[in-house]
């Protein structure tokens, strides 16, 4: 049965997690303050998704590990860096099944995500392009045509336009399947008739070395890594990890893994008890000894002292989709 | 026993019905502006004739009933060519239909066309006692181009009949005169027949019009709803290009355009059915995937030269098949 939403988020825990429900896993690293919006679009064989966020961040993103994924920046006030590169207008990103990457975004952008099992891929492939389409072993970069890169953007948009503003009709088989229809043919053209952007193998070896950063970082929670000890456990070079994040999230590992120490004082601060936790005892479990400096920096990342999210109402974590 | 029935229509799936009786006909007017069309249809004991005109330029899917040989062509030398099976047919031409097949008539303008059906036996054996010459049903749509003076003899008699069932119908009803009649039309059609050669098919011909043939099963199959060019392909077990390339060729439009064309007229054909208190444009509209609804409104317009609104008020106007007289259908299940 169709079906579409939209939902404005304050918090970015919520944001994540009704992104994961739509099985896109994401870490995301604000930069300066937060408010997303999400419409979403589950129409019969697609799954469409435009996440409008208002501010600058840095997400490491995994694509769903069974579906077929594209996804393009739908517009952004600043050049996005997907996977180290710097997407131009009408690149879209073919994934592979479960990939992971980061995003990084300086300022308010739009990204656009289309999702579809891959068995109705192969078919519409075979359909419109005379060949089977199957999500590639390695994510690609593809250059569509401005045509058909501006055809797949305007009726992306146009379905989510109706998902926000007359989910009722949407709703409606009907106009889900038509809708829909005109979708394929167009999706399938920039997934065919694209050039494909080369990669290139430095790049390729960086794009390994930042996963394997997220995952040491992953394996150690609370306590922060010295660079030394950080370096060696992922086995790079203090240069080589400085200049991949240069490159992938714009900003030093030491800066990122700060950002999502205060990431996860945040969510510890969600999760306490008001009554019996103290913000001091939380920042320090996760490393920050400093009280005074640990509440300015907070603040200036998510727009509010800690003893407000401390004290704050929780409200429901987990929205639709 | 003769049947016969004159019937006027401004609805052209009560038209096509109406010719049914020979066999299932769908049709799709392409062209914008005012439809009419008027039918003839006689049924003598073995030959049942029909002769028809309509007002647009449509595309006619005829499928012709097993147990019968169609001979179609134009009533008149002054009429555009048409199209059938894609290649252009002039109108000194005759069409065989094949038995079993299903063949898209198309035409650009307003038509005027004839029809005789007969079963395949009587066409052999009148053939042997007539010219001497066996005349198979082929296994293939085939055309020919008959003798001046064998297709004017047709078509005079033929147009002889349509105005007797106009004009006098209780004389045509009598056995003797549809006996003399059945037969002379009979003879006719056998020296059209045998007076020319049939025209080579080419088999990229037979292969699109076997997809053509899969295209219409799988549109019959949802007759009633929407169907869109991924699900269209899937059916007939094509890509789009070779789908575009046959669509062109008998068509002479998009699939894409021909999938739209047939939503639109299964949209009117609700809007005109549809009782307005119980039901309302939008509803109409989206129920065929139209969710636009200033752009259906204008679309529709230009199309059927009345807005959907006024479609819906109007009370159906259309005699419905078999209330001038009896049906075809109730004729050949008592025959």
């Amino acid at each position: 049965m169709p079906g579409s939403g939209t939902r404005t988020f304050l918090d970015l825990e919520q944001y994540e997690a009704s992104l994961r429900r739509a099985q896109i896993g994401v870490l995301i690293a604000p930069r300066l303050g937060f408010e997303a919006r999400l419409v979403w679009a589950e129409l019969h064989q697609l799954l469409l998704l435009r996440c409008d966020e208002e501010f600058p961040r840095i997400g490491f993103l995994s694509s769903p590990p069974r579906l077929a994924t594209i996804t393009f920046c739908e517009r952004s006030s600043s050049t996005p860096v997907w996977r180290g590169t710097k997407m131009q207008a009408g690149d879209i990103m073919f994934h592979s099944l479960g990939e992971r990457l980061h995003q990084a975004t300086a300022g308010p952008s739009v990204w656009s995500v289309i999702a579809l099992d891959p068995a109705w891929l192969d078919e519409y492939g075979r359909i419109f392009a005379e060949r089977p389409i199957s999500p590639p072993p390695k994510g690609q970069i593809l250059r569509p045509s401005p045509s058909d890169a501006a055809r797949l953007r305007r009726l992306h948009a146009q379905a989510c336009r109706l998902a926000q503003t007359k989910s009722g009709i949407l709703a409606h088989p009907e106009v889900s399947r038509a809708i829909e229809q005109d979708l394929i043919p167009a999706l399938v053209t920039c997934l065919t008739a694209a050039k494909i952007q080369e990669i290139g193998t430095a790049e390729r070896n960086h794009a390994r070395i930042m996963i394997r950063f997220e995952e040491v970082l992953a394996a150690h929670p609370g306590q922060p890594l010295r660079m030394p000890d950080l370096c060696e456990l992922i086995g790079v070079t203090d240069r080589t990890l400085r200049s991949c994040c240069a490159e992938f999230i714009g900003i030093s590992p030491q800066r990122y893994m700060l950002l999502r120490r205060l990431k996860q004082v945040r969510a510890a601060l969600f999760d306490a008890d008001p009554g019996t936790a103290s913000v001091a005892e939380l920042a320090r479990h996760h490393g920050f000894t400093q009280l005074g400096r640990f509440a300015g920096m907070y603040r200036a990342v998510f727009g509010e002292p800690p003893s407000t999210t401390l004290g704050r109402v929780p409200q429901a974590r987990f929205t639709d989709p | 026993m003769t049947y016969i029935a004159t019937q006027a229509f401004t609805d052209p799936d009560s038209y096509y019905e109406s010719i049914g009786g020979v066999g299932p006909v769908e049709g799709i007017i392409t062209a914008r502006g005012n439809y009419h069309a008027t039918l003839t249809c006689v049924n003598f004991s073995r030959l049942w004739m029909r002769r028809g005109e309509d007002s647009l330029a449509r595309v006619a899917i005829y499928t012709p009933r097993m147990a019968r040989t169609t001979i179609m062509f134009a009533t008149d030398q002054d009429q555009p060519a048409r199209q059938i099976a894609g290649v252009e047919r002039q109108p000194d031409e005759v069409t065989v239909v094949s038995l079993g097949s299903s063949e898209h008539v198309r035409t650009s303008a307003a038509a005027r066309w004839g029809a005789v059906t007969l079963p395949p036996e009587d066409l052999a054996a009148l053939g042997q006692a007539i010219s001497g010459r066996e005349l198979t049903p082929p296994s293939f749509t085939h055309h020919v181009k008959p003798s001046k003076s064998a297709m004017l003899r047709l078509r005079s008699l033929h147009e002889a009949v349509g105005h007797l069932a106009k004009k006098a119908p209780d004389i045509l009803a009598r056995s003797e005169v549809a006996r003399a009649i059945e037969e002379a039309l009979q003879e006719a059609i056998v020296l059209c027949l045998a007076s020319a050669e049939p025209v080579h098919v080419s088999s990229a011909h037979r292969h699109h019009a076997r997809i053509m043939r899969r295209l219409e099963e799988a549109l019959h199959a949802n007759s009633n709803g929407p169907v869109y060019m991924s699900e269209l392909c899937a059916a007939v077990g094509t890509s789009y290009s070779t789908l575009r390339d046959c669509c062109q060729e008998r068509l002479g439009m998009s699939p894409k355009r021909y999938l739209w064309l047939r939503r639109m007229h299964l949209a009117r054909r609700d809007l005109c059915r549809a009782d307005p208190e119980k039901t309302s444009v939008t509803e109409i509209a989206t129920s065929y995937g139209f969710w636009e609804l200033g752009r259906f409104a204008v679309a529709y317009r230009t199309l059927f030269g009345e807005s959907p609104s006024m479609a819906l008020r109007r009370p159906p106007d259309d005699p419905k098949p078999g209330e001038n007289a009896e049906s075809p259908w109730q004729f050949i299940k008592s025959a």
